[in-house]
Order: structure tokens, then C-alpha cells, then sequence
């Protein structure tokens, strides 16, 4: 289990972590969401040691990642695409983490194959496309078996064979029993993947909830859309809730539609079609209501 | 620990960076010591001398060795999957300097091996037989010896510079110019500083006379401790520095 605690990162007088608290459930993945720049990659290395908080914690199964025993064997990541010595061959960038965290060389071939890495294992990664790197990074990962995974953008750069390929591998790995951290900033990219999200911006939390509930937070504003050769006249008794689309169709908004239907009984009002339609947003919008500038204020 | 230096070394060999550095470091005494035998005549004991301590040459090369190989983690991004791995990030600096100074420890070896098998016999041809150059088989192997201690030591130094430096190419100009500019002229203007240079006690480890040098040099033993002196302090440096970064 990832616990990040109260977490700050301030570089210089820029605030890139804002007192950050969430935790995941154990065997589960949760998506860490935000646009570009909200905080997610400081979150992360932090969370793996790599960089110091200002102040607050960020522990794994209780302890810090720099007092993990066995580093390898419990957590694993993938940072960015980068980190790859392109005159080393694959293969030998993995030996050398195996070698490092007492792993056989033939976990080495085991994790390759299981990124369907093989064909390429013996290639300078100089040459590797995005994909294949993000594969290559990906087996580092899982070299060690680890419980929890921590990854960081892994859809970056994947062709749509890629991100569904990820997709599954993904779900693979969350069905063995591990925690997965996957963060994104495109929520559809993950959003049939992860049990859960936390959206942060600015970094600042912004939700903590499972898609679901996520999905109900838009929920709400039902219209009901009403055609009536009257349509006018109807408009006038509703008030402001009633908009004219277009002549004869009226949206209302705020009303259910039995009172809208009555309104019209009463008033002798022919109506030809009365729907109600409960406009619900998209997660995508409700991702991009959780991370609008509105300066200050956390939902 | 013995893992750890083993990933490293292994880092050290799955790049052709350090295996191309290696030819350097053992072509180029071998060269100079070539062109020397078969343009000059050599005729004293200095003259010997002089010709075997350009097995010195590789130390120059394991000093750049070392600070690619630990600024190159940097600037490669490497340094991110080392630490991940590690995360006690003064295990990896010991590691990293152990690791190259086995990688310098082997150029320098190569390099001595090359240029004796070279030089002995061609020197017997000339009629100087390795005795009447008054250098015995002692002091060759002293030479030899000395030649490859630094070639080792060079490589520790380079990881300092290059953990601390971590920007691969400033770490490589620098030590560059603090040994080929700032050294010389530093010890041309005061000779005392010649003998406490990286330049002067790389002569001197290689068996390199004070005539040689051009200044005061100590003896091969002194500059030899001197020089790990000045290795591991770069190292502790690196050890305070290296933790408190933040990576990436």
C-alpha cells in the first residue's frame, strides 16, 4: 500500500505539491490523474525516493522507499522513456538490474518475454521506438515480482495496439493481487483500467473516488425536452428553466417531466413528445470541470 | 555490496564507451612507445625510463573513463533505474568507484603488458639488453606497477569529478583542462605546486625522473597516496552531495 501524507514539494517559490494525502487500497489500481504539470511525476519520484519532500511522507507498506529491504521485490516503476543508455542492449539493461537486485538472469529472458520483448532483446536500445522502450521499462518493472507497481504516463507515446496491449497487461497484473499507481493526464486513457482516481491539479487534490461516484458528481442536471406546437406558450409558463431550441422543441431544465406534462394538462397544451434526458456529462468533462483554473478553492 | 559492484561493472561493460576508452588508453602508449624505439636511439638509464613510464598515458584516459562513466548516468537518465535499485545512494558512489577502478585497473594492465612485450625485446635487439640500461627487472616492474596503480586511482578520481559534475561533457572538458592547461602552468609558475599536481603525480606513480617532469616529483609510493588521498576525497564529497539531490 502507497501512503503519501500531507506531501509538499516546493521548488524555489514554485509550489509543485500542495499538501497532497491519499492512500490506495490494496490490490487495486488507482489512476493518478492531472493535466501536464500538476504535480503527478514530483508525487511519484518522491513516493520512490528519487526526489525529497519540502515536508510530509510518502511511504510503502509503512516505510519510505529508501528503507525497503528489497527494493525490486517490492515495488516496482516505470518513470519515463528516457532512462535507457542507448548504446546497451535491452537485455543488458535488465541484467544489470538483476544482477543488482540478486535476480538469475533467467528472470531477465521470463520479464522480456512477458513484454513480448524478445525479438528486440539484443538490439541497442538506441534503436528502440517509444513502445519498445516503454515495454523495456515496463519488464524492469516487474523483474523483482513486485506487489506494488508505480507507474508514471506508461500510455505515453503507445499506438492505439499499445495502449490496449498496456490495457490488459494492466489488468493482468491487478489480477494477480497487486497495487497498481498509474498516472495519466488523459483520463480515457486509463479510465477502463483503474478502479479508482485521484485528480489532482496544482498540486492539490481535487477528487478521491472511484469512477462511479466520479461520474455521479456531474449527474444531476436532467433536462427534459418537450415538442409542442405550442411550444411558445409553454415557455412563457415555465420561466426561465424552458429554452427554445429550435421552433416547437424546448428544453427544460430543473423540472421533472410529470410537472412539465401537468403544466401543459392544465393549460390545455398539446405536447408531442415529452423525454426526459439526464444529460450526464462525460468523465472527460468532469475531469475538465476537477482541473479548471478557479484559483484557489479545492473541490 | 559485492552485487552492487558487479551491476556496475557490468554497466561499465555493456557500453562500447568503456571498451573504446580501453583501446585508447592501451593504443596510445603503445604508439609513443613505438615511435620513440624507432626514432631515437636510446642509450641511459633515463632514457629507459622516460620510454616505459608512457605506459603512464592510460591514467589519463581511466580518468575520463570514470567521469563518463558516472556523469553518464545523468546524462543518460540511468541514474534513475541505479538509484531505484539502490536506493542507498553512497553504496552505489562506493560501487561505482570500485567498479572503474577494476576497468582502469584492467586498461592499465593491458597497456603494461603490451608495451613491455613491445619495448623489452626491440630494446634487446638494439643491444640493450634490460641490465645494461642499469634498470632492473625491479625497477621495471616498479614502472609497471606503478603505472597500473594510477591507471586505477584515475578511474576513482573520474567518478568523483563525474558524480559530482554529473553534466558529462562540462565534467570531461574540465578534467581535461585541470590536467593538460591548469596543471602544467600552475607547476611552471611554482614548481612546489608541480609535485602536488594530478599531471605530477601521475608522472611520478609511472616512474616518470623529476628530470622528466621538469619539476620536483615524489616518490612513486608518496604520489601514489597522494593521489587516493585526493580520490577519496572527491568520493566523500560526492557521498555528501550525491543523497541530498533529487533525480529527475
Amino acid at each position: 500500500m502507497i501512503a503519501v501524507e500531507a506531501l509538499t514539494k516546493r521548488y524555489g517559490r514554485t509550489v509543485a505539491v500542495d499538501g497532497l494525502t491519499f492512500t490506495t487500497r490494496p490490490g487495486s489500481i488507482l489512476g493518478f490523474l492531472g493535466p501536464n504539470g500538476a504535480g503527478k511525476t514530483t508525487t511519484l519520484r518522491i513516493i520512490l525516493g528519487l526526489a525529497h519532500p519540502t515536508s510530509g511522507t510518502a511511504t510503502i507498506d509503512g516505510r519510505p522507499y529508501r528503507s525497503l529491504g528489497d527494493p525490486t521485490g517490492e515495488v516496482g516503476s516505470v518513470l519515463d522513456t528516457s532512462g535507457l543508455h542507448p548504446g546497451r542492449r535491452g537485455r543488458d539493461h535488465l541484467r544489470i538490474i538483476a544482477r543488482a537486485a540478486g535476480l538469475p538472469v533467467s528472470r531477465v529472458d521470463e520479464v522480456l518475454r512477458l513484454v513480448d520483448l524478445e525479438s528486440a532483446a539484443r538490439v541497442r536500445t538506441g534503436a528502440y521506438s517509444l513502445g519498445m522502450r516503454q515495454r523495456l521499462n515496463l519488464a524492469a518493472a516487474i523483474l523483482g515480482d513486485p506487489r506494488t507497481l508505480v507507474l508514471d504516463e506508461p500510455a505515453n507515446g503507445l499506438d492505439p495496439q499499445g495502449i490496449r496491449w498496456l490495457r490488459d497487461f494492466l489488468r493482468s497484473l491487478a489480477a494477480d493481487g497487486r497495487t497498481i499507481l498509474v498516472s495519466s493526464h488523459v483520463l480515457s486513457e486509463v479510465s477502463q483500467t483503474v478502479d479508482e482516481v485521484v485528480v489532482i491539479h496544482r498540486g492539490r487534490l481535487r477528487a478521491h473516488s472511484t469512477l462511479t461516484e466520479l461520474t455521479a458528481r456531474g449527474a444531476g442536471s436532467a433536462t427534459v425536452r418537450v415538442r409542442s406546437p405550442q411550444a411558445e406558450r409553454l415557455a412563457e409558463l415555465l420561466g426561465p428553466a424552458a429554452t427554445q431550441v429550435q421552433p416547437g422543441l424546448l428544453t427544460v431544465g430543473d423540472r421533472p417531466p410529470e410537472q412539465v406534462g401537468e403544466l401543459a394538462a392544465q393549460n390545455g397544451i398539446t405536447l408531442h413528445e415529452l423525454v426526459a434526458e439526464r444529460a450526464d456529462p462525460s468523465l472527460e468533462e468532469v475531469f475538465l470541470e476537477l482541473t479548471r483554473d478557479t484559483d484557489g478553492d479545492v473541490a | 555490496m559485492s552485487a552492487l559492484i558487479a551491476a556496475e561493472f557490468l554497466k561499465l561493460r555493456t557500453t562500447r564507451t568503456f571498451w573504446w576508452l580501453s583501446l585508447v588508453a592501451v593504443a596510445l602508449p603503445v604508439l609513443v612507445v613505438v615511435i620513440t624505439l624507432a626514432t631515437s636511439n636510446t642509450v641511459s638509464q633515463d632514457d629507459g625510463r622516460s620510454l616505459l613510464s608512457n605506459i603512464g598515458i592510460a591514467g589519463l584516459f581511466t580518468l575520463i573513463l570514470g567521469v563518463v562513466g558516472a556523469a553518464g548516468e545523468y546524462r543518460h537518465g540511468t541514474i534513475t533505474s541505479t538509484f531505484l535499485v539502490a536506493p542507498d545512494r553512497r553504496r552505489v558512489l562506493v560501487a561505482k568507484a570500485l567498479a572503474h577502478a577494476i576497468g582502469g585497473l584492467f586498461a592499465g594492465l593491458v597497456a603494461a603488458v603490451v608495451v613491455l612485450a613491445i619495448a623489452i625485446p626491440w630494446l634487446s635487439s638494439q643491444g640493450h639488453a634490460v641490465g645494461t640500461l642499469s634498470l632492473s627487472t625491479g625497477d621495471i616492474a616498479a614502472i609497471a606497477a606503478g603505472s597500473v596503480a594510477y591507471a586505477a586511482v584515475a578511474a576513482i578520481l573520474g567518478v568523483g569529478f563525474g558524480s559530482l559534475l554529473t553534466s558529462q561533457v562540462a565534467a570531461v572538458v574540465i578534467v581535461l583542462i585541470l590536467v593538460s592547461v591548469v596543471d602544467p602552468v600552475a607547476a611552471g609558475l611554482a614548481h612546489q605546486y608541480g609535485k602536488f599536481s594530478l599531471q605530477g603525480l601521475g608522472m611520478a606513480m609511472s616512474g616518470n625522473s623529476s628530470e622528466n617532469a621538469g619539476y620536483e616529483l615524489f616518490a612513486p609510493g608518496v604520489s601514489g597516496l597522494i593521489y587516493l588521498g585526493y580520490s577519496i576525497a572527491l568520493i566523500a564529497a560526492a557521498a555528501v552531495a550525491v543523497p541530498r539531490r533529487d533525480i529527475g
